[in-house]
């Protein structure tokens, strides 16, 4: 049997197509079979992306429909907040009625001890070691500097010596 | 004070109660804020002078006084600095908050510049305006983290060494534990020619004025003991040493040179000063200091040069101060 797409080779595979009650069938050579199933993987990727992309473009569109409502409203300037940090910026006095709480905690007012302040095996001696063991080891981190500045290198082995043992020791604690 | 602060600054920020705050597009208001300031602080300091922030040079500061303004002042609407050179008070209106009330001094303590503050501050509030208040949170500012009592003191610390050893940045970790920040003179450059930094409380909230005074002079120790620790290190052969070469060589740019822009002299001052510093030129520490008097224009606008002729005045300025004259 001929290929029925190049009409040159010998068929290797029939192709049968079914679509409701009618059947159709093709006999086709390897290499036209090969690139008829590239062309069908290119359709369907194809059309996959397609649905993809207007998925999310219905999702921007439902974003936009529903805008997003800020946290507090000023009642004198109307100037929205949405969140609390160094960069806020307050439009007027009245601002401050509507931060008020959230600008309380920023400030640590009326701050109630938090559990993790109390959880079990955590050793405030421990904690004063770790910080010890730190601040040494910035010392000595500082002073390695100044003695490569100085072009003091003895020095500056000592000090390097000191730090991995320091940092060791701190592992270790 | 201390040799490696050059500059102390205390300001009081202040709003009015019944106004928007700064930065609003809201003309009325800034209006009527500037008048009533204006009323207010000509009431007090008669001989002062009133500038707008609009006009080309016309609100030009000394370099290290310029240094502390909000940045872009020129485009700020209704914005004016008003100056009383005699008293060394000065006060920004409508730059970030309505009013900044400001004392500035060179060797004043902080201490004194927060008093002479404080009593400036009492006869303002006589004239009967009062400022946004609140009971949790003190005075209120444009921005509410800075919100309490509102004086901030600002110290600027010639700090060469540590910026020469990469220090500065795991400094302002601990400074900022201790309720201090540290900035470069200069961040929106990028660069910081002259070494320079300005040490600062981060709030007032919740703080008397003494416990400001002391977190910010705790913060200026620390630096000023770990600067002066290398310093002394990388001064100790100062014969041999490259400090020595750097400081003779900017000595005699400094003294001959017949043009000088703004970043050569805040360049060749900084190694010029280390030399001082460290007894390396016998020159007077308060010499050098005089000398960034010129290194923006503010001094060449004043005596009307044209804007072409300030690198050349500015080296013919610094060429007569190394000589000896004024």
């Amino acid at each position: 049997m001929i290929c029925e797409v190049c009409r040159e080779k010998h068929a290797d595979i029939v192709f049968k197509t079914v679509t409701g009650n009618q059947v159709a069938t093709k006999a086709m050579c390897m290499s036209c079979a090969h690139a008829m199933q590239q062309d069908m993987i290119k359709m369907f990727m194809s059309m996959g992306l397609q649905q993809g992309q207007a998925g999310a473009e219905n999702e921007e569109a439902e974003k936009e429909q529903v805008p997003a409502m800020p946290r507090f409203i000023c009642t004198n300037c109307e100037r929205p907040f949405d969140r609390l940090d160094e960069h806020t910026m307050a439009g007027c006095a009245v601002c401050y009625e509507a931060l008020g709480d959230e600008l309380a905690g920023l400030f640590h007012m009326d701050r109630e001890d938090t559990p993790e302040d109390h959880q079990e095996g955590r050793d405030p001696a421990a904690e004063s070691a770790d910080a010890g063991h730190e601040h040494e080891a910035q010392n000595l981190r500082f002073s390695l500097m100044e003695a490569v500045v100085r072009e003091d290198f003895e020095e500056a082995a000592r000090l390097r010596d000191l730090l991995a043992q320091e940092g060791a020791q701190g592992g270790t604690a | 004070m201390h040799s490696h602060v050059l500059l102390s600054h205390a300001a009081l920020r202040r709003n009015y109660q019944d106004l928007s705050f700064c930065p609003q597009n809201n003309l009325v208001d800034l209006a009527l804020s500037r008048s009533r300031s204006v009323q207010a602080l000509t009431a007090l300091f008669s001989d002062a002078n009133l500038s707008d922030a609009k006009e080309p040079g016309a609100s030009q500061l000394p370099f290290l006084q310029s240094a502390l303004l909000p940045q872009e002042i020129s485009q700020l609407s209704q914005a004016a600095l008003f100056v009383d050179d005699a008293s060394g008070f000065s006060a920004t209106l409508n730059m970030d908050e309505h009013l900044v009330l400001r004392q500035t001094g060179r060797d004043a303590p902080v201490s004194a510049l927060v008093s002479s503050l404080r009593e400036t501050e009492e006869k303002f509030t006589k004239s009967g305006l009062s400022f946004a208040q609140d009971a949790r949170f003190g005075y209120l500012s444009y921005r509410p983290v800075l919100a309490g009592s509102g004086l901030y003191i600002s110290l600027i610390m010639h700090l060469p060494m540590l910026h020469f050893l990469k220090q500065m940045r795991p400094l302002t970790e601990g400074l900022k534990e201790k309720g201090c920040v540290v900035v470069p003179l200069a961040p929106t450059s990028g660069r910081n020619p002259a070494r320079l930094y300005v040490l600062s409380n981060a709030g007032s909230h919740g703080k008397s004025d003494e416990d400001i005074i002391n977190q910010v002079l705790t913060g200026m120790e620390m630096l000023a003991d770990k600067e002066q620790a290398i310093r002394e290190k990388a001064l100790a052969q100062k014969e041999q040493g490259t400090v020595a070469d750097q400081a003779w060589r900017a000595y005699g740019v400094l003294k001959y040179a017949r043009r000088l822009t703004e970043h050569d002299l805040l360049t060749q001052w900084n190694s010029l000063r280390i030399g001082v510093m460290g007894e390396i030129l016998p020159l007077k520490l308060s010499r050098v200091d005089d000398l960034l008097h010129f290194a923006n224009d503010a001094a060449f606008y004043q005596e009307g040069s044209k804007a072409n002729d300030f690198v050349f005045r500015r080296a013919e300025a610094v060429r007569r101060v190394l000589a000896g004259g004024t």
